[in-house]
Parts: structure tokens; sequence; C-alpha cells
């Protein structure tokens, strides 16, 4: 929009003015991309699925072991409600994310709230990150992080988010982000050195939501 | 003239000269005092102390100074960042070297040091409820949740990795401490009341603890940042105060006024009284400087007796100056009458009935002295020596002093002969008998309308709007009661935490029914070795299953936990970490150790009995009740002390009839009617009577019984009348102007000697002596001019 503006300013001055003012207006264009909303390219290229589900594979590297931690299953992920992750390997267990609540759930029974919304915000700010990321909501990354995003062939695309606020970057180091209709690849760095990366396959966006499911919540 | 059967000894000049060098020394000793002047403003000195209870006294006396000194400021918005926004704000204009707040501590960096005392011993700390958790689940089971967490997706944030606490017990135990509603948020302390978010900032007072000069220095600095802090958030912000400095200013300021109101005033009104019946200065000067070294000698003695004065015992003896100028101007009154007797006559004639006067009054008020109240025995200290000082200023100075005779003037001369012209009380009149009715009328049903009320709230003078911000204040923070707790005791410093540990799991359950919403206990913070070992046993069952566990799913041995040494009294007790809870240990006092537990949200609502009940259940737990201990102790002596009262009515009467022989009712009647319809009074005003108002009775027996004294004394003699008059008309200035205060005690005090004095005063010549027969006829006696009235000025 902007450049169209120029360009009809342009064609009512004089010959020299209208070279300038046009060649401003490409260059305006092509920087367009860092001065717009961020992942411009991204967002176009998302789907905007209301409900997603598939599965995942999340290798966790921390400090202190060996060996990466390795857990794969089902996730079921609910535009404005949250996303419900059912582990089922190395040990099955169901986690329910909401934007208030973190809540773990065992086959023996046993529910554990790992944490409350009002009780500590600081947690309750990481649990909407990761809400956001699952979803790839662009909206809500784009007031904490500063992106660079990268636009490939076929539609995919990759996102570096870099946290701005220095209380977020206290813990994070930075996050990655790859996929095309979908985020099919999230990489987080922490400050403290452990890394999570998590990826996602068979994404569809059908069946819906079942009763079952939407009494978790 | 005079009754007098014996002349007393009039004193020496070498009296004088002693009392002057004793009015120097008084002199130095008030410059001195008022220097660095050594003035209470603790209410809670005025009441009595720890005499019956020691364990109590002391514990109260430390939880007081849990708070002394810190005020709170509480900023309330219903957008968060608004109010944090107008915190910063306000603790910016509060910031500069002058303030007289400074920020109390740096929130973030006690966390730090928190952290590093409790961390070490981490594994024997647990909340009840993972107790319970910890104990109903197998080690299977607990292990698995563990690990469950440690899976879960996304970034791991915690206090401390998965490996040191994989079950994360250590941030629930935190939370748990810091309470349901605070929490740290932007680095201040932050809490959320359902609509408001607010935010918690909390300063030490920096000045010096009394200031008697009337001003409200922190009032005007908080003042000033609230309204910048307004301009940032807008209207929607709300501002609460809380502190002690905040009611320890605002009295001391209202204080400040009392005294020079009633001081002054009352100074203004006794010398303008007699400017109006001497019109010589000589009167003012001699009668100002008896009551300044009146209230000088009371400061000082006070002072010399109590170590320091209290800011109440200084109000009330402001209240002094309008009866110890009786003195005087009975001297002066008589010098006005009789120019030509000499001082040494003159003073042989009034010593009589002013050392009767002085000693019905001193009596009285030594008699406030009786009820164990410091406060109380104070302002009975400070009253006495301060009328025994007038009253020898009088008799030793004056005559030396005052060689210069005074001339009458018109309005002494109609005073002083109104007494003539006033109705004497005949029962077998018409008047008489219309008057004794009316009386009748208004004391009878007023008696019975007076209801008693032995509050703590007669000594508190606080704004209204003041006790309300801070009952605001105390209920969003859940700030323990100050003045009901249980002391716990114990043979060492472990059984009493262990007492604690099952008072405080009896107190959670009763917490809903007795209607009071958590505790504050130092076994919280630090449990008894016991219960650190046990708890420790059960966390690490579960830590090692974990890893365990872990260890066998990643095919890698993993570290298993080791044992951690419970924290130690001495080590607790040593760290800064500990130091908001330290007043709640007591330690050792006489062979046992004690500590304090306190409630929080106790509320008018709350069932105490059932606490006093609890009390009464577990060994080595008491309930205490302050405030009530306190009403049932004013209360206690109200009844004595009025007993005492009526006592103290047959002990004058006996007294005069043994003086006054046949005619002691005369002096006596008006008194008791006096105190009868003042009573009767407060009973139609609705004022509550309590111990104050007894006290206060006392006081009109000593003053009123004066009036009486002196007009059956000196029969018929215009002098005394004169004096009497203007001595009546300055106390009830003072005492009107007392009556005048924001303390409900002090305000008693002023009401009924008000009401009192005025009816003594007025009835006291209605009952006087018949004239003494003159052996002229009356008609002769009015045609002879007053040979007084020819002297010129």
């Amino acid at each position: 929009m902007l450049c169209l503006t120029v360009g009809t300013l342009g064609s009512i001055g004089g010959q020299p003015v209208r070279l300038i003012v046009f060649l401003l207006a490409g260059l305006w264009c092509l920087l367009g991309g860092g001065l717009a909303l961020a992942a411009d390219g991204v967002r176009e290229r998302l789907a905007d699925a209301p409900l997603l589900r598939g599965d995942f594979e999340q290798t966790k590297h921390l400090r202190g072991f060996r060996n990466p931690l390795q857990s794969s299953g089902h996730f079921l992920l609910v535009r404005d409600q949250g996303a419900q992750w059912d582990t089922r390997q190395p040990f099955p267990s169901l986690t329910i994310l909401t934007r208030d609540r973190l809540l773990s759930k065992l086959p023996d029974g046993q529910t554990r709230m790992t944490l409350d919304g009002d009780a500590s915000p600081a947690l309750a700010a990481i649990n909407s990150l990761l809400l956001a990321l699952l979803a790839g909501d662009m909206d809500a990354l784009a007031e904490q992080f500063n992106s660079s995003e990268t636009l490939l062939d076929e539609g995919a695309w990759t996102l570096k988010l870099r946290p701005r606020e220095t209380a977020l970057a206290r813990l994070i180091l930075g996050i990655e982000l790859s996929g095309d209709r979908y985020v099919r690849h999230l990489v987080i760095e922490e400050h403290s050195g452990d890394r999570t990366e998590i990826t996602f396959s068979a994404i569809t966006d059908s069946p819906t939501l079942s009763a079952e499911e939407a009494s978790r919540f | 003239m005079s009754t007098t059967d014996s002349a007393p000894r009039v004193p020496t000049p070498a009296l004088a000269w002693l009392w002057l060098l004793i009015v120097l020394g008084l002199a130095i000793q008030q410059i001195d005092f008022w220097r660095h002047p050594r003035i209470d403003n603790d209410v809670m000195a005025l009441l009595p102390g720890a005499s019956d209870d020691p364990v109590g006294g002391s514990a109260f006396a430390r939880i007081a100074d849990l708070t002394t000194g810190q005020v709170v400021i509480l900023l309330g918005h219903p957008q968060w960042e608004k109010a944090r926004a107008a915190a910063e704000t306000l603790q910016q204009h509060l910031s500069n070297a002058n303030a007289p707040l400074a920020p109390s501590v740096d929130d973030l960096a006690s966390l730090d040091q928190s952290l590093a005392l409790y961390a070490p011993h981490r594994r024997g700390l647990l909340t009840a409820q993972q107790r319970h958790w910890l104990q109903s689940q197998s080690a299977d089971a607990l292990a698995a949740s563990a690990i469950a967490r440690l899976y879960a997706p996304g970034p791991s944030a915690g206090l401390a990795s998965w490996q040191d606490d994989p079950l994360g017990l250590w941030p629930d135990w935190w939370q748990a401490r810091l309470g349901q509603r605070m929490r740290l948020r932007d680095g201040l302390i932050a809490l959320h009341d359902g609509a408001t978010h607010w935010a918690l900032l909390r300063f030490n007072s920096t000045l010096p603890p009394f200031q008697l000069n009337g001003q409200s220095p922190i009032d005007e600095a908080l003042d000033l940042a609230s309204a910048q802090a307004r301009q940032v958030a807008g209207d929607a912000l709300q501002i609460l105060r809380a502190g002690v400095p905040l009611h320890a200013e605002a009295a001391a300021a209202r204080a400040s006024w009392e005294v020079n109101t009633i001081g002054l005033g009352s100074l203004a009104a006794v010398l303008l009284l007699c400017w109006v019946a001497f019109r010589s200065v000589r009167p003012i000067l001699l009668i100002a400087l008896s009551l300044l070294i009146g209230s000088a000698t009371g400061v000082a003695v006070t002072a010399l007796v109590f170590g320091h004065v209290h800011l109440l015992t200084l109000v009330f003896g402001a209240s002094l100056v309008g009866v110890a100028e009786d003195y005087g101007i009975h001297w002066f009154a008589s010098r006005q009458a009789q120019p030509r007797q000499c001082v040494q006559g003159l003073l042989r004639q009034l010593l009589p009935g002013l050392m009767l006067a002085l000693l019905t009054s001193v009596i009285a008020y030594l008699a406030l002295g009786l009820a164990p109240f410091p406060g109380l025995r104070q302002m009975a200290v400070f009253s006495a020596s301060g009328l025994c000082a007038a009253f020898l200023t009088v008799v030793l100075w004056f005559p030396w002093v005052d060689r210069r005779p005074i001339a009458p003037t018109s309005l002494a001369h109609r005073l002083a002969h109104s007494l003539a012209r006033w109705p004497r009380w005949r029962f077998d009149q018409l008047g008489g008998g219309i008057l004794g009715l009316a009386l009748l009328g208004f004391v009878i049903p007023g008696l019975p309308r007076l209801q008693s009320n032995d509050s703590l709230r007669a000594l508190q003078s606080s704004a209204p709007a003041l006790l309300q911000q801070e009952q605001a204040v105390g209920r969003l923070l859940g700030l323990p009661s100050p003045a009901q707790f249980f002391i716990v005791t114990g043979a060492d410093a472990e059984q009493v935490r262990e007492r604690e540990e099952t008072l405080t799991d009896h107190l959670r359950t009763l917490a809903a029914e007795a209607g009071f919403d958590g505790y504050r206990a130092v076994s919280d913070w630090l449990p008894s070795t016991a219960r650190q070992q046990s708890d420790q046993s059960l966390a690490l069952r579960a830590e090692t299953a974990s890893l365990q566990h872990l260890g066998a799913l990643l095919d890698e041995p993993l570290a298993t936990p080791s044992e951690q040494a419970p924290l130690t009294l001495d080590a607790w007790l040593q760290h800064p970490a500990s130091e908001t809870l330290r007043p709640l240990w007591l330690g050792e006092a006489h062979g046992k150790w004690a500590s304090v537990v306190l409630l929080q949200g106790l509320s008018a609502r709350s069932d105490l009995a059932s606490l006093a009940e609890l009390g009464n259940q577990l060994p080595g737990v008491r309930w205490v009740d302050r405030s009530a201990q306190i009403s049932s102790l004013l209360g206690h002596y109200r009844q004595r002390i009025g007993a005492l009262l009526c006592l103290g009515y047959v002990a004058v009467a006996v007294a005069l009839w043994w003086r006054l022989r046949a005619h002691f009712w005369r002096a006596l009647l008006p008194t008791v009617i006096a105190a009868l319809v003042s009573l009767a009074s407060l009973g139609w005003l609705g004022e509550p009577l309590h111990l104050f108002n007894v006290m206060a009775q006392i006081l009109l027996l000593g003053i009123g019984i004066d009036y009486g004294i002196f007009l059956v004394e000196h029969r018929d003699d215009p002098a005394s009348w004169l004096a009497v008059t203007l001595g009546a008309a300055s106390t009830l200035l003072a005492f009107g102007l007392l009556a005048l205060s924001a303390t409900p005690a002090l305000h008693a005090f002023g009401l009924t000697l008000l009401i009192g004095i005025t009816v003594v005063w007025a009835l006291s010549p209605c009952f006087r002596p018949p004239a003494v027969p003159s052996p002229l006829p009356p008609r002769l006696l009015d045609s002879i001019p007053p040979q007084r009235d020819t002297h010129a000025h």
C-alpha cells in the first residue's frame, strides 16, 4: 500500500523527480519486510487451522545427562484453548497445556498440577510461549521476540527468534522454527545450555475435537 | 473574719532562699530536658506491663517490635502496568536524600539471601501437602510422576535442575512460604485481590522517633509523592498507607496542638481574668511565674521518677494551669480586700484554707495512681508535684515579692459582693423545692442510661480514616493480629518446635471454622529436627527411586542424592534472612523456652473461644488475648476505684466534720450533687462509662470540695468568694479545653469536670452557713460607702 501511494505521488511530479521517487519507492518496498510486521512471509505460508493433530518426537539435551532424553507420542492443538501432549514412549503420560495451567496425568490416575496461572507468572509466561510456538502464532511471538526469516522453495521457511526482554533472555537464548504449511521442527536453546528439539509429523486438521478430548481441557 | 483557731508559723526567709535554689536547679534541668526531650509516644506504654504475666508481656513487646518504624504503602489499579508505574513514580519521589522515608529492603536481594540459608537443607523442608503426598504414594508412582515432569514438552524452568529436585518440591515449598497472595513481579511484591492488582512498597522512617513540633513530615512527603503517582496512573489508582510511624506522627501533631491550645488557652484565660479583676501587671506576672514553676516541676519530677514523659501526660498536665492558679488568686484577692493587713498576717489567715485545699487536691490527683496504669501514675505524679510547687511558690515568695497593695477594681467588687445576693437554698421555700425536684428529675432517669465500656479505644486518638486504611492493609496483606496469639512453651528448643508443629497441624484444620486465614510460626520455616529428619527420609526415598528409574531408562548411571544435615536453631537465628521472624522466638527465660504463634486474618467474627479451647487442650500451649485482658483489667479497676470513691466521700466527710464541725455538710453536699449531675449528663449524652470517668470523679471531689471549704472557712468573705469565682472560671476553661481532646479518656476527664465544677460553683454559695449577725442594722450597712473604692489606682 505504501508503494502504491508513493508511486501515485511520483506520477504527479516532473520527470527527474519521478525517477527519484520511483527509486525510493522500489527501495522502500524491498525493505518492506523489515519495517512491516515481522515474519510476513512465514505468516503467509502457514495454514491457519483451528485444530491440528499429529505425532511428535521430542529430544532433550540436558546438562548432567550423557544421553539425550527422547520421547514420542501424539499431540492435539486447539486454537484459543490449548494443547494436549500425549506421550507414549518411553513413558505414557498426558500433559494438558492451557494459558493458565499445566496439568500432568499419569495412567495410574495420578494428576499433578505443575503450575497454576496466578501462582507463578514466570512459568505462566513459558507456558504461553510454548503454546504460541506450537500453534505458529506469529503475532504473539512478535511481541516477545525479534525475528529473522528465511523463505525457501516450495513454500518452506525457517525463522530465527531472539528474545527482546531481558527477563526472557535470562531463560532462553534463541528459538528456531522451520516448516511449510505447518510448523514442522522446533529447536529451543536455553541459557543454561539445555536444548530441546521437537519434530512434528503426520499433521492433519481432522477429525475434529471429540467430546472426551474437549472435556480434558 | 476567719475561723482559724491557731496561728500557724509563717515561713521564714531562709525557706524562700531555699526555694529559689531549688527553682534554679529546676530551670537548669528543664533547659537540658527540652533540648533532648525524652517524650514517649507509645499508647502501649500507658498500659500495665508484665508484672502479672511476664511471658505474655514480653511476647507482646516483641511482637510490637515486628513492625515499628515500618511504613507500608499499597498502590492498586485494575491494570498491573499502571500500578507498577505508579509504584515506581512514588518510589522515585521518595528517594532523595532528605526524604523522611527510606526503602526498607531490597526484596530480590533478600530472596537470594534466604535461598542461600535454606537451600542446603532443602530435603528436610516439606509442606504438609507434600508430606501427605510422599507418604501416600509408593516410590514407583512418585518416580513416574517425576519422570513425567522431566519429559514434559518445552523448555524447563525452575529453581533447581531436575537432578537436584526430581519431584519439584522446592518451588512449591517457597510458594507456600510466600503465601497464596503475594509474589514477586517486575521487581516488586505484587498482590491480586480479585479486581485490583496491588504493588507493595515498604519504607523505614529515617526521622528520630519523636518530634513535638506539630509537623507531619512523613504525611506531607507521602501526599506529594502520591499526587505524582496519581498523575501517572489516573484516577482509578487507590493508595493505602499503614504503619506505626504514621499513627505516631498524627498523634504527636494532634497532641502538640492540644498541649498548645489547652496550655496557652488556659494561661491566657487566667491572665485575662487576673487583669480584669486586679488591673495590675504584678498579679499577672507573679501568677504566671507560679504556674510556670508548677508546670516545670511536673515535667521534671515525672521525668525523674519514670525516665520519660508520655505525650498524654503532657496534654493532661496542660490543664493543671487551671487548678494551680487557685493559690495565687486567693493571695491577690485577699490582698485586694485587705490592703492594710500586713503580709504575714494575711498569710496566717490564708494558710489553713490553702493547705487544706492543696491537701485535698493532691490526694485526689494521687488517687489517680491507684490503678496500676503507668499512664495514670504519670498524670498523678505530674499534677501532684506541679500543684505543690505552685503552692510553695505562692506561700514562700509572694509575701516577700508582693509589697505594694493591689487597688480594688469595680469588677472585683461586684463579683465579691455578689455572694451576699446569692440565694440560699431553703428547702422549705418553693424555689428550693422546684430546684430540688428538677435536679432529681434530671439525675434519676439519667443514671441508668450510663453504659460501661472498658475498651482500649479510650486511649486511642487516631483519626478514623487512618485506622480504616490500617485495617484494609492488614486484610490485604494477611498481617497477623498483634493482640491475640498463642504462646508455646517447652523444656528445650526442640520441644517448643515440636509442640508448635502439633498446634499448627490443628490450626490448619481449624482455619475455616474459626474464621482466620493462616498463621505465622517459627516452626513453619525452621521445623523441629525430628521433623526435618523424617521429611528428609521421605524425600530421599522418592528421589532415589526417581533417579534409579530414569537411570534405567536412559541406560546411564545417575548419582544418588546424599543426606543433608538439618537446619539448626543457631544458624537460623544468626542469618539475616530470619530477621522478620526472630521476634517470635522468645528464647529461654526461667528455665523454659517459649515462642509465639501469630494468627492472620482474625476479625470480630472469629471464634476466639475455640482457639482458647485449643490452647487448653494441647500441652505447653496457651492462648493469650491481650486486648481482652486489658479490657477486663480496666473494668476491674473501674469497679474497685468506684468503690474507693464512695469510701473517699466518707473519708472527706469525716475530715470536714473534724475541721468544720456542724457545717461540714455544707461543704460536701454541693460536690455530691455535682457528681450525680455530671454522671447523669454523661448518661443523657450517651457517653460510655469507663475507668477514666471514675478517675475524673475523684478529681471532681478533690477540686470541688475546695470551694465549699473556702466558703465555710471564710464565712461571708467577699474576697474569698472572688477568689473562688476566678478560680472556678479558670478551672472551667482549662478543663473545657481538655474536653476538646481527640483522646476519649481525656475528653471524658474534661467533660466530667466541666459539668461538675459548674454545678459545684453554682451550688456552693447556696449552702453557705447563715450570715453572722451584724452589730449594725442592715439599712445602715448599705448606706456606708465602701472605703476601698476611694483609693486611686
